[in-house]
């Protein structure tokens, strides 16, 4: 075993406990928040929001659409101290999972390795119940990759590129047809 | 009497839905009314800031801030970023709770029609002839032949789109044409037909215009209707009575003006005016007037009469009986069932529809439909829809291109079907004004007492299980109930503080919704309901109050009030 390899096993080791533990740890659940890091996330939050929504051939990902940015209101500004806390914790984590990891910012990573990082966060977010989901959350609140992916697709869905160049959007319908065929890739309503 | 400025024929209190009525049908009999709102003026379409707004015209998603959520804990309950604006501020509105009721209120010109759910159905003799049959509370002092014709009247100004189903139990209003079903509705409502066919599934029907009507438009099916309505589609007294009160010329609208109290005059045994606490110069004024309409509200007024004390009434205006304030009603809901449904891949609609399917009650309508374990009923209200964004998010796993390929195409079909169920009048659910707090005008705080009883608990089970059982019979997968819990004054359908009755001893209003103590004081607002049933109960009130005015207007030609 290489040395940068050990010293990655050890570090991964520490970094995974520390990340266990930060799911349970009572006490800081209604610390003061970090809200100097996650306005200086707006960026990382847009790849991470770009890795949830990416953008593909015919229609728009959650970048174009600024989705970090409106995270970051969501966050400041509708969340309860307790969210607000394990979000923030959540991007010190990804930050540091991928340092640990591949050596690298997220924002620098391949599409891959994103996909390897959001992958884990997910995992880690829940257990295999949703008993224990719920009561999870209703203790401790929300995981840091519900938050995300909640406040991605409100805030891409809702955003005038989302609406219109994503989903359908009709803002003046005029009338109700209650049943008309499908159309070949036929989008979603953006409002209902 | 006062100065002439401050003398009307009549006086009515409140611009809600009830209180647009009394001013729209008093000034049209030639009456100079003044309306009192103790809340800001809300000029129609003028007055609807959000309602051209896209989504993204909103900073955060029409959700709420916590900042909202911690000053309005209970207003925005109800409320969202796109019409927080039409309800009050919880600490600057503050009331007791003995036990969870949540008050919701819009402190404004046109009240809470601004943000009504719109849906209006007749009560019937099912519901009038309930108290008497079951021996509870009191006999309504009316039945449906005394308000039927009211109905029709009123019917034809509100516009009510929906479906003639011929039902006794659910009279049929007088309707402009029926919404459409999507396809998955029409599934529903031909498989109830062969497994439920006693059981009625029809279009919701609701004050939303189907066709032009007087100087409204028709609805545009945006589905935005709490924000106000800039094409007037739905009816508000912002849209409709009170423009149609103010052409007469003979309507005087005062925003800013608090009602302490209805003054009471000992000698003539009638009210002779209120007085007002205008909150913008902070003085107390009083008017007068030969009739009052008091139509703040089922608290609202109840805190008025309490707060109105005489050497006759020492507790409370016409409060003779002790009633007033009791027998407070909420109907009880957010419980249910919804489903999924594997077919129609290749079907969609367009428009947004604010209306839902209604399937009127189906128990304790006959010997044959009678339960062992309750009393009175519940009407479902639902809809069929393919999934959206929000749902789809909320229901897959992963993320990435084809989690991405899902949220923007349409999702499977599903249903839903919630009911809204009757509440007894029980004398201990109750609001009073005796305690010592105050709030910043120096009126006494107003504190509730309420709890939902058996019967209501135990018709709630039935209200899951019948959901799940239609829906699971009539080919649906994936069926689950829920019970989301509601606390009185969840569904905003306050009730019954004032209630009508036959006897003067133990009811508030006669079957005029006149005072039994007051000749001259009429109350047609949510107060006056002697027994809630399951139905959305503003066109009720809308139909009482043209029915007590033409009675008044007469009361008052003949010289007896």
């Amino acid at each position: 075993m290489n040395r940068r390899k050990a010293v990655k096993k050890i570090l991964l080791l520490g970094g995974g406990a520390a990340i266990g533990y930060s799911g349970i740890k009572g006490y800081n659940l209604f610390k003061n928040p970090d809200i100097g890091l996650l306005n200086q996330s707006v960026s990382l939050l847009n790849e991470l929001a770009e890795t949830i929504i990416p953008v593909t051939a015919n229609e728009p990902g959650a970048k174009s659409a600024n989705a970090g940015s409106f995270i970051v209101k969501m966050i400041s500004d509708c969340s309860s101290r307790k969210n607000q806390n394990n979000f923030i914790d959540g991007i010190k984590d990804v930050i540091q999972y991928s340092m640990f990891n591949y050596y690298k910012p997220f924002e620098e990573c391949s599409m891959t390795e994103k996909n390897n990082i959001l992958q884990h966060f997910e995992k880690k977010g829940k257990f295999s119940t949703e008993l224990f989901n719920k009561a999870n959350r209703f203790i401790f609140g929300d995981s840091f990759f519900y938050t995300l992916k909640k406040y991605t697709v409100l805030g891409f869905c809702n955003s005038k590129i989302g609406a219109t160049q994503a989903l359908s959007y009709d803002y003046l319908p005029g009338k109700y047809i209650a049943s008309k065929a499908l159309l070949p890739n036929q989008k979603g309503w953006a409002t209902f | 009497m006062g100065n002439n400025k401050n003398t009307f024929d009549a006086i009515v209190i409140g611009s809600g839905i009830s209180g647009g009525w009394a001013a729209k049908e008093l000034c049209e009999k030639g009456l100079k009314t003044l309306m009192l709102e103790r809340g800001r003026n809300v000029q129609h379409i003028v007055d609807y800031p959000t309602a051209n707004n896209n989504p993204w015209d909103f900073e955060y998603g029409l959700e709420n801030s916590e900042k909202d959520e911690n000053e309005s804990p209970i207003q925005s309950l109800a409320y969202n970023e796109s019409n927080k604006h039409f309800f009050v501020n919880d600490k600057e509105h503050p009331y007791l709770q003995e036990s969870a009721f949540h008050w919701i209120r819009g402190y404004q010109v046109g009240g809470r029609s601004l943000t009504w759910g719109r849906q209006c159905y007749r009560l019937s003799d099912l519901d009038f002839e309930a108290n008497l049959k079951d021996g509870i509370a009191v006999d309504w002092p009316i039945r449906y032949k005394d308000i039927s014709p009211w109905y029709d009247y009123v019917e034809k100004f509100v516009g009510i789109s929906g479906q003639p189903e011929g039902l006794s139990h659910l009279p049929d209003s007088v309707f402009l044409p029926p919404m459409e079903m999507n396809d998955l509705e029409v599934h529903f409502k031909r498989q109830m037909k062969i497994k439920f066919p006693e059981r009625c599934v029809t279009i919701g029907r609701t004050a939303n215009l189907s066709t032009a009507l007087y100087k409204r438009n028709a609805c545009q099916y945006r589905n935005l209707c709490s924000r106000g309505c800039p094409f007037g589609a739905y009816f508000s007294s912002n849209s409709s009575t009170i423009p149609a009160a103010m052409e007469t010329g003979n309507l005087e609208l005062k925003p800013f003006s608090i009602v302490v109290e209805i003054m009471y005059d000992e000698k003539t045994k009638k009210a002779s005016g209120v007085r007002v606490l205008d909150t913008e110069s902070n003085k107390t004024i009083e008017y007068y007037s030969k009739i009052i309409f008091l139509n703040a509200s089922t608290i609202g007024s109840a805190y008025i009469l309490l707060n109105s004390k005489s050497n006759t009434f020492p507790n409370g205006l016409g409060n003779s009986s002790g009633q007033i304030g009791h027998n407070l009603m909420d109907h009880h809901f957010r419980v249910g069932a919804s489903a999924d449904f594997d077919g129609f891949k290749d079907r969609y609609y367009s428009g947004r529809r604010p209306n839902g399917i209604y399937i009127p009650r189906f128990r304790n309508l006959n010997e044959a439909t009678k339960r062992a374990d309750y009393i009175r009923g519940f009407g479902f209200q639902g809809g069929g829809f393919r999934l959206g964004w929000n749902d789809i998010a909320a229901r897959t796993s992963g993320f990435g291109k084809e989690f991405k390929e899902k949220l923007i195409h349409p999702g499977d079909w599903a249903i839903m079907v919630s009911a809204w169920g009757e509440t007894l009048p029980y004398f201990q659910n109750r609001i009073k004004i005796e305690g010592d707090e105050k709030d910043k005008w120096g009126l006494p705080l107003l504190s509730v007492q309420f709890n939902f009883g058996d019967n209501e608990r135990i018709m709630r089970n039935d209200m899951k299980e019948s959901a799940s059982e239609m829906l699971e019979r009539t080919g649906f997968r994936n069926v689950k109930q829920f019970d989301y819990h509601s606390v009185g004054g969840d569904c905003v359908h306050e009730m019954g503080t004032a209630r009508m009755g036959i006897n003067p001893k133990t009811s508030v209003l006669n079957k005029w919704n006149q005072m039994h103590d007051v000749s001259n004081v009429f109350i047609t607002d949510g107060s006056c309901m002697t027994s809630s049933a399951c139905q959305n109960p503003s066109l009720t009130y809308m139909a009482l109050t043209a029915r007590a005015c033409d009675f008044a207007f007469s009361e008052l030609k003949k010289g007896n009030i």
